[in-house]
């Protein structure tokens, strides 16, 4: 079945105050409804910088980016409506409980109290932890407090989830429940565009995937059939060494 | 609406769980408003009151010296210690090792010598008239009242006291001129009925009221003391140091990327900064009314003055309130603007200090010098604080703290002005 963009990216430029090396240079992308989108690309490739404009954090120096038909930089507010971000940091007030925080961010959300309260309830069983809900997070484990984070993002049932490695540096366990439940969502139809440095667990997961490196796009696709236009490629790690090479990057 | 309440409450549930911010909100300037009150309490009466210690030899015992003693003691300036005769050596030694501020000696026979002279004027006035006879005034002596001064005395203060003193000799002076003029026209006109004593009217010809220049009608009676002074000058320094805890959480929160996830939300470039404020603004109002009630109950239970509202708490409410927006504005602009959590901490402290000694925390402006005293114009602080002193020292109203209260929420209008543009600069 074919599904019609829900993002698309023409030229897109940005360029940070006081330096000649755009971060993004003409970036064009299209990325389908219920696509689950990996943006990959070694350190300093672009990468953070071209999800922070689809979000609207950053202003794009040119070029022009559409959400579900709207242009961002016309209908910022609208947007924040039905996006949804996890950002790599534990975005989170350390010394709220877990409740408190998700109720809060939910609330900001515009969601009305009785359906947040459920929601909330129910995403915080789904990711194992209702026991320790009112305990504050800054007493929590990495894998809890990664959890939470991405609970905060998608309280609001976005049509677009943008996730910055959302499983840097949790266990196996906390990965295992945060993964499953990413393919669910997905499932169920939300947009994903993810970025992460564990390429198996991309290759898993995405259904289409771009490498930026030097701000370009330098190869987009499903991930089986880059690995299979590669002679030499058994995963993704091998195409993605030989697209950006092994030197090393800071 | 809900999204501003939800906000309000977040930020309410973060500062009462950040110990450290509570204390500098709250314990801080009450024990600063405490220990500030009872330093400056003795050199505010120095200054206000002014009960000075000093020393009267009194050799005289007659008019001259009753009446300087009478006036001395009656001025409620001084705390006159009296002697009837004293060495000249101990008087000039207690002064000079400041046990008395001042010491008076009148000499033995001042009066009789005043009487004496006045004798002769009026014989020669009368010889002038051809009715009688001069006397000889080849043995008359120079009467010389003995003023002590510390050298750091300040040269008002010492003249106030030498004319004080001048006053008190010529209306005796007067008074036996007027009584030997009278004995002496007894014996020219013997007609003349001198048995009964001249009365000396007590009331002055010219008379002078001392009115307290002020915008209202009833006047505050209240004086600036150490309470009246202390209380609202840490009340303004403790509302404008929430720029610790204020600035403090704003970067913390930007380092978490709570900010960041913040940004994202609908309706966040006011509604986070709205519940900011308003969360602040009542914060500060609370600190408020706790120094009041330190002024009110605590410091009189230590024996200072109660302190005085004066008669307008609507126009003390509308100075705390506007005080309460500048400070919040100054905190969230600095906490906007620095980049690191030690930046903000260093700046935020020093600038306070520096704003409130300049305003006029420390030391009241009217005791710096001039140039001092135009540049404390320029600090939000002392632009609270005269607005409190129009309503308690002056018993302003509403109308006499409009420019300050102008003044605070166009500072508040700046600096959230400055914040919002910082904040729209980093996202382009």
């Amino acid at each position: 079945m074919e599904h019609q963009p829900i993002i698309t990216i023409d030229g897109l430029t940005k360029r940070y105050k006081g330096t000649s090396i755009p971060a993004v240079n003409g970036v064009s992308l299209s990325i389908e409804a219920g696509d689950f989108f990996g943006l990959l690309g070694p350190n300093g490739a672009g990468k953070t910088t071209t999800i922070s404009v689809l979000c609207g954090l950053l202003k794009a120096t040119s070029g022009e980016v559409k959400i579900d038909g709207h242009s961002i930089s016309k209908n910022k507010e609208f947007l924040k409506q039905i996006i949804g971000v996890v950002p790599q940091e534990i975005a989170l007030f350390p010394s709220l409980t877990a409740r408190e925080n998700l109720m809060y961010f939910g609330q900001m959300y515009g969601l009305e109290k009785q359906e947040l309260t459920s929601r909330v309830n129910d995403l915080l069983e789904v990711f194992g932890l209702s026991p320790n809900a009112d305990r504050f997070v800054e007493t929590y484990s990495g894998g809890m407090k990664r959890r939470t984070n991405l609970i905060a993002g998608i309280l609001h049932a976005p049509k677009v989830l943008f996730l910055d490695e959302p499983t840097v540096g949790v266990d196996v366990q906390s990965k295992s429940v945060i993964t499953n439940f990413l393919k669910d969502l997905n499932k169920s139809g939300t947009t994903i565009i993810y970025t992460s440095h564990h390429l198996k667990e991309a290759e898993n997961l995405c259904k289409t995937i771009a490498i930026i490196d030097n701000g370009k796009i330098i190869a987009h696709g499903r991930p089986q059939e880059m690995v299979a236009s590669h002679q030499q490629a058994e995963h993704l790690e091998d195409v993605f060494l030989e697209l950006t090479g092994t030197e090393l990057r800071d | 609406m809900h999204r501003l309440v939800a906000s309000i409450k977040k930020e309410f549930l973060v500062l009462i769980r950040d110990k450290a911010g509570l204390a500098i909100l709250f314990i801080m300037p009450m024990v600063l408003v405490f220990i500030m009150s009872m330093i400056q309490d003795a050199p505010f009466r120095d200054y206000q009151e002014a009960s000075i210690p000093m020393i009267l030899v009194n050799e005289d015992q007659d008019s001259l010296g009753a009446v300087i003693e009478r006036g001395l003691t009656e001025s409620d300036i001084f705390e006159v210690h009296t002697f009837k005769n004293k060495e000249l050596t101990l008087v000039e030694e207690s002064v000079a090792n400041g046990t008395h501020a001042l010491g008076i000696v009148i000499p033995k026979g001042a009066t009789q010598a005043l009487r004496k002279k006045a004798e002769i004027r009026v014989s020669k006035t009368l010889e002038g008239l051809g009715l009688s006879e001069a006397l000889d005034d080849s043995e008359i002596e120079q009467v010389e009242v003995l003023v002590f001064l510390d050298p750091a005395t300040k040269k008002s203060f010492k003249g106030s006291v030498m004319n004080a003193i001048q006053q008190f000799t010529s209306k005796i002076e007067n008074q036996i001129i007027i009584t030997s003029f009278s004995k002496s026209l007894s014996e020219i006109v013997p007609d003349v009925d001198t048995s009964t004593p001249i009365e000396f009217e007590e009331k002055e010809l010219i008379t002078f009221t001392e009115v307290f220049a002020g915008q209202a009608e009833e006047i505050s009676a209240s004086s600036l003391n150490s309470v009246q002074h202390n209380v609202p000058a840490w009340t303004m320094f403790a509302m404008f140091f929430i720029v610790i805890p204020l600035a403090g959480h704003m970067i913390k929160e930007r380092d978490q990327g709570s900010t960041l996830r913040l940004q994202l939300m609908p309706g966040s470039d006011w509604i986070v900064p709205a519940g900011k404020v308003l969360l602040y603004v009542c914060v500060c109002l609370v600190q408020f009314f706790l120094m009041l009630l330190v002024g009110l109950f605590l410091l009189p239970m230590f024996g200072l003055p109660m302190l005085d509202l004066g008669n307008n708490l609507i126009a003390m409410l509308l100075v705390a309130a506007a005080s309460a927006f500048a400070a919040t504005g100054f905190g969230i602009m600095v906490g906007t603007i620095f980049k690191t959590h030690q930046q903000a901490m260093s700046f935020g402290s020093v600038s306070v200090i520096i704003l409130a000694a300049l305003g006029g925390i420390w030391v009241p402006l009217y005791i710096m010098p001039p140039a001092m005293q135009a540049m404390g114009k320029i600090s939000p602080l002392n632009w609270g604080l005269s607005g409190f002193n129009d309503v308690f020292l002056r018993g302003g109203g509403i109308e006499s703290v409009v420019p300050e209260v102008s003044l605070l929420l166009i500072f508040f209008i700046i600096t959230s002005l400055i914040a919002y543009t910082y904040n729209k600069m980093s996202y382009s």
